[in-house]
């Protein structure tokens, strides 16, 4: 019983814990199912039979207008009312409208009712659907939308076949009237299939509710307006007419034919029970694995592939004058194209309003179905009077329109599936913070400009200044003199710099006037800097008088001003002040030196800096580094690296090599390369690597891709994902080798933890194996945003690197739409939340294994240096905790690793294995 | 004395490293201390600038305020655990009922693998939040 209910999970590609929520909604599509097939047939046989087929147009119509009346209700109510209580709402009010149709069909004979009936016919399917769908959308997310919602499907063809074979001796038990009863019962059991869902899965609920962003509601003028709604809703609605112009050319064709009631009660009947069985077929076995390989585009133009093929083929029929086979091909087209129709793209256009949030879904929903589909109806009506009446076509020239509307459905399609990408990625990068450069074009960016630049707050002032600048503005000058007089001395000072840099020559008084009367030392010493740029002529009479004074601020703008712009005889006044800084035995004045060095900011005065870098005194060290950084002479670079080796400095020294930019890369690669660098050193290079924009930094990343090291290739991986680097030219043949080894590793990874995660005293080395399987993941997706759109990508494997299986859905359906076939069948497995068997069993033919026994696998384990160290280490450990003497000698063989953790762990088993075996022979 | 890998598993047992992957808690656990004390001994003193935290590897601690008993703790329990990401006065004393070897965590040698090694940091600062919204 076990492996039958395990084969048929198999076969319908039904994962854990996802039984009983299918197994309500089959049994809620079931009745549903029963529902509309016995009302339609009430309806359709009332109305027939007491007027015809003459109202049948106004009957489209006025379904439409009325679908239309409703849908507007039921939008009203959905902004208001919480989504159980709704739905619970929309099955009470079918309930009592069937139930008066019931007693008053029973009441009096009068062919309103007939008429009524047949009109709410359409009302009442599309009800039933947004209810029953809008459930289903809570139960399963995306991917499971993706794989169930084509078996879900089946209960509702079930109840079809059941019901419709039935149907001749149940109508003549019971007659017309009374198989609204029966229908109205079917109602009854989905309400009460509803309460049962609600009862067991109230909290699926709750979370699309909380857990998603909700949002304010959007009205229907700006649902319309996203331009991935538009598209939707323009798809729905070609789609719709594409049905029923084919309908109607069916029922002509039917008609021209089969003349008499009998002989077309007898057609209808086969036809139905045959459509249902396709349907059967389609939605429990075909759908599911047509979405999963071709994604959802193959959903939407399903459907309109078989239409077009079809009535292309009975068109090329006609013109060779086989009548009969026109007839013929287009019944088979109007069998394939309904079935396609219910069963494969219904079930799409429910995965299309997965990227929508919570407060958009339901409404979405319910405009397209109460909305678009009605308005689509009466469009359809419109056009096949105005073809009929007016233009006289007969069904062939009525095949061509048909034509033309399904090419305009399958544009649409792919319009639609490029928006439901954007849309996707969209939904879960939402929280994400941007940023934008201001124009200062609009008035709204002026006005913020303007009270950011009279802020208390100096961070403030200076970032409007900075974007002023940036933006090349120009009220630049006006606004650097009106920081002068800020009140934060830091403004000031940021002020003066920007004015040395523009040399702002307007500013000159200002700054004269700083220099004498400025309270703030700091503010004045760099005051007679600014001076001495911007007046080179008078700078060394105004600077030498301050070269000794007793603030240190203005000796330093006083000597840093000279040899910038103090002509010989400043640079030789302020030179020798500067020699003497630098020998001075007290570390104080060596730092002072420092600084001033940077200060000066010239390349070319980088020697006295080597000497500071390796100075006694560790604030010395310091300031040097700063300088140096601002120096940037890659001369300086292997003195600063050295720097990275004292952990209070190692900050200091990072800044400073970031400061070079691209030169340091050459001394990185240097520290990189020597044989005595620590994982742990490695990992700080690439990263101080990945701070160092530019295309020589991303080629020295890449250089460092194919390292065995784990630890170093992540902070690769990472660094180069953090720059959203894509792969171009020869580095795509890199990405890929990179990518079919990782597969191929993490596939075996799959496999020793099938291994080992069954046995108890084994679940050190599975855990390990869990954490490892999870990092090989981690490195395939970013390798995989180095090939396709990246932020899209790493927000995914964010997503899939979550606890919760709402996001991995989410994260795994971004990854499945974004990536090729190829890729796509060799990853999608690896994140898909499978057991490992079956992950295992998806994956044998991109990265077949060998049996492998678990003495083997353990060995492999032991000295594989690919592997994390801890993962090696947990399998000697076990070695040596089992005193399994069978792994003695490779044990022993990994007692040199270069790993330290396996070198020890490895060292300790050898001594356990040994004193077992002492035992032994004792 | 205990291997590398034996520490890791202790420290991977304590809350405040249960999210620091295990190539990481490696390093955590090169820079751990291993202290034994007597029985009667006080390894904190109510008051005093607490700067590390304490792993209990074998042995029974108790914990005491003011002359009253607050606990009692034993195997791979934890004291002073957030003293050693913010140091501040001890809240209690502590004193060892019996033989008691412990794992000492001082801040210094913390903060400077935290700066880095960016997995142990996003390692403490994922469990820090995680409290912090339990307790929100």
């Amino acid at each position: 019983m076990t492996n039958l209910r395990r084969g048929f999970l198999s076969i319908f590609d039904v994962r854990s814990g996802e039984g009983q929520v299918l197994t309500l909604l089959f049994i809620t599509a079931f009745f549903k199912g029963a529902s509309i097939l016995f009302f339609e047939t009430a309806a359709n046989t009332k109305f027939l039979s007491d007027f015809g087929v003459s109202l049948l147009p106004h009957v489209y119509i006025a379904t439409a207008i009325i679908s239309v009346v409703v849908g507007f209700g039921y939008i009203k109510y959905e902004k208001t009312v919480p989504p159980l209580s709704l739905m619970k709402g929309v099955l009470a009010f079918l309930i009592v409208i069937m139930a008066g149709f019931y007693f008053l069909m029973l009441l009096t004979p009068a062919k309103w009712l007939s008429l009524g009936l047949m009109v709410w016919k359409g009302v009442h399917w599309v009800l039933i659907q947004i209810e029953f769908w809008a459930v289903a959308g809570y139960l399963f997310n995306v991917r499971q939308g993706k794989r169930l919602f084509g078996l879900v499907a089946t209960g509702d063809v079930l109840s079809n076949i059941l019901g419709g074979f039935g149907m001749p001796w149940i109508v003549a038990q019971t007659g017309t009237v009374h198989l609204l009863l029966i229908a109205g019962v079917g109602l009854g059991f989905c309400f009460v299939m509803l309460m049962v869902t609600e009862k067991t899965q109230g909290h699926r609920f709750a979370r699309g509710e909380e857990s998603e962003e909700v949002g304010t509601r959007r009205s229907l003028l700006q649902l319309c307006r996203d331009r991935y709604l538009s598209y939707f809703f323009i798809l729905s609605l070609l789609s719709c007419v594409s049905f029923f112009l084919l309908d109607y050319i069916f029922y002509d064709q039917v008609k021209s034919v089969y003349t008499n009631e009998a002989t077309l009660a007898s057609f209808f009947g086969i036809f139905f029970a045959v459509l249902s069985l396709v349907k059967l077929v389609a939605s429990g076995v075909v759908v599911a694995r047509l979405l999963a390989r071709f994604g959802v585009v193959a959903g939407l133009v399903a459907a309109q592939a078989v239409a077009f093929l079809g009535v292309f083929s009975a068109l090329g029929l006609a013109a060779l004058a086989l009548v009969g086979g026109f007839l013929w091909v287009l019944i088979g087209t109007k069998l394939f194209h309904e079935a396609a129709t219910s069963s494969v793209e219904a079930p799409t256009f429910r995965i299309l309003y997965q990227p929508l949030r919570p407060a958009d879904r339901l409404r979405a929903q319910a405009v397209r179905e109460c909305i678009i589909e009605p308005t689509a109806i009466a469009l359809a009506g419109l056009l096949i009077l105005l073809m009929t009446e007016v233009w006289q076509f007969a069904s062939v020239g009525m095949s061509y329109v048909l034509v033309a509307f399904v090419g305009m459905t399958v544009v649409s399609a792919f319009l639609v599936r490029r928006e439901y990408v954007t849309a996707l990625i969209r939904a879960i990068s939402r929280r994400r913070l941007f940023s934008g450069l201001l124009s200062f074009e609009d008035a709204s960016s002026r006005r913020i400009l303007e009270e950011t630049l009279k802020s208390d707050m100096p961070v403030e002032v200076m970032t409007g200044l900075k974007l002023i600048e940036r933006a090349d503005h120009p009220s630049l000058g006006q606004r650097l003199l009106r920081a002068l007089e800020h009140p934060d001395a830091q403004v000031r000072r940021y002020a003066l710099e920007r004015i040395e840099a523009n040399h702002l020559d307007a500013a000159t008084d200002r700054v004269v006037s700083l220099m004498e009367t400025e309270s703030d030392s700091e503010v004045r010493g760099d005051a007679v800097r600014v001076f001495c740029a911007l007046s080179a002529g008078e700078a060394f009479d105004a600077a030498s008088l301050h070269l000794d004074s007793a603030k240190k601020p203005l000796r330093r703008g006083a000597i840093v001003g000279l040899l910038r712009s103090g002509g010989l005889e400043g640079v030789l006044l302020a030179g020798s002040r500067l020699n003497d800084l630098l020998k001075s035995s007290c570390p104080e004045e060596r730092q002072f030196a420092a600084e001033i060095i940077g200060d000066i900011g010239r390349t070319t005065f980088y020697r006295p800096l080597l000497e500071l870098l390796n100075d006694v005194n560790g604030d010395v060290r310091r300031a040097a580094l700063v300088a140096a950084g601002r120096l940037s002479n890659p001369k300086l670079v292997a003195s600063i690296i050295e720097r990275l080796r004292e952990p209070s400095l190692r900050e200091a020294a990072l800044k400073a090599l970031v400061s070079f930019g691209e030169a340091a890369l050459p001394g990185l690669a240097v520290a990189f390369d020597r044989e005595e660098a620590t994982d742990g050193e490695r990992v700080q290079l690439v990263r101080l690597m990945g701070r160092i924009r530019g295309e020589s930094s991303t080629r020295s990343l890449l250089d460092y891709l194919i390292v065995t090291n784990r630890r170093v290739q992540y902070a690769v991986l990472d660094e180069l994902g953090g720059r959203n680097f894509h792969a171009s030219g020869d580095a795509v043949g890199l990405i890929r080798e990179n990518l079919r080894q990782e597969i191929h590793g993490a596939v075996w990874i799959l496999a020793a933890l099938l291994e080992f995660c069954t046995a108890e005293e084994m679940d050190l080395l599975a855990n390990a194996l869990k954490w490892e399987a999870r990092h090989s993941r981690e490195r395939i997706l970013f390798l995989l945003s180095f090939l396709y759109p990246s932020q899209a990508i790493l927000d995914a494997k964010e997503k899939l690197c979550s606890d919760h299986a709402d996001m991995r859905a989410n994260g795994l359906e971004v990854v499945d739409n974004l990536v090729s076939q190829d890729v796509k069948a060799m990853t999608l497995p690896l994140f898909s939340d499978i057991p490992i068997d079956q992950q295992l069993s998806r994956l044998k033919d991109h990265a077949p294994q060998e049996p492998h026994d678990r003495e083997a696998l353990q060995r492999e384990l032991i000295t594989n240096t690919v592997l994390f160290p801890w993962t090696r280490a947990c399998a000697i450990y076990l070695a040596g905790k089992c005193r399994d003497m069978r792994f003695m000698d490779t044990v022993r063989s990994v007692t040199n690793d270069p790993s330290p953790l396996v070198r020890e762990t490895a060292a300790w088993a050898v001594s356990a294995l040994s004193s077992a075996a002492g035992m032994t022979k004792a | 004395m205990r291997i590398t890998l034996e520490r890791v598993l202790i420290l991977k047992s304590i809350d405040l490293f249960s999210a620091v992957p295990p190539d990481a808690l490696v390093e955590v656990a090169s820079i751990l201390e291993e202290i034994e004390v007597e029985a009667g001994e006080e390894i904190l003193h109510e008051g005093d600038m607490g700067t590390a935290m304490y792993i209990i590897v074998d042995g029974r601690v108790r914990v005491h305020a003011k002359g009253r008993d607050i606990a009692e703790l034993g195997p791979s329990e934890v004291f002073g655990e957030l003293a050693a990401l913010d140091p501040e006065p001890r809240s209690a004393s502590v004193t060892a009922l019996e033989p008691t070897q412990l794992f000492k965590l001082s801040s210094a040698p913390l903060f400077e693998l935290m700066a880095s090694y960016m997995e142990v940091t996003r390692g403490i600062l994922r469990v820090l939040c995680r409290r912090m919204r339990a307790g929100l």
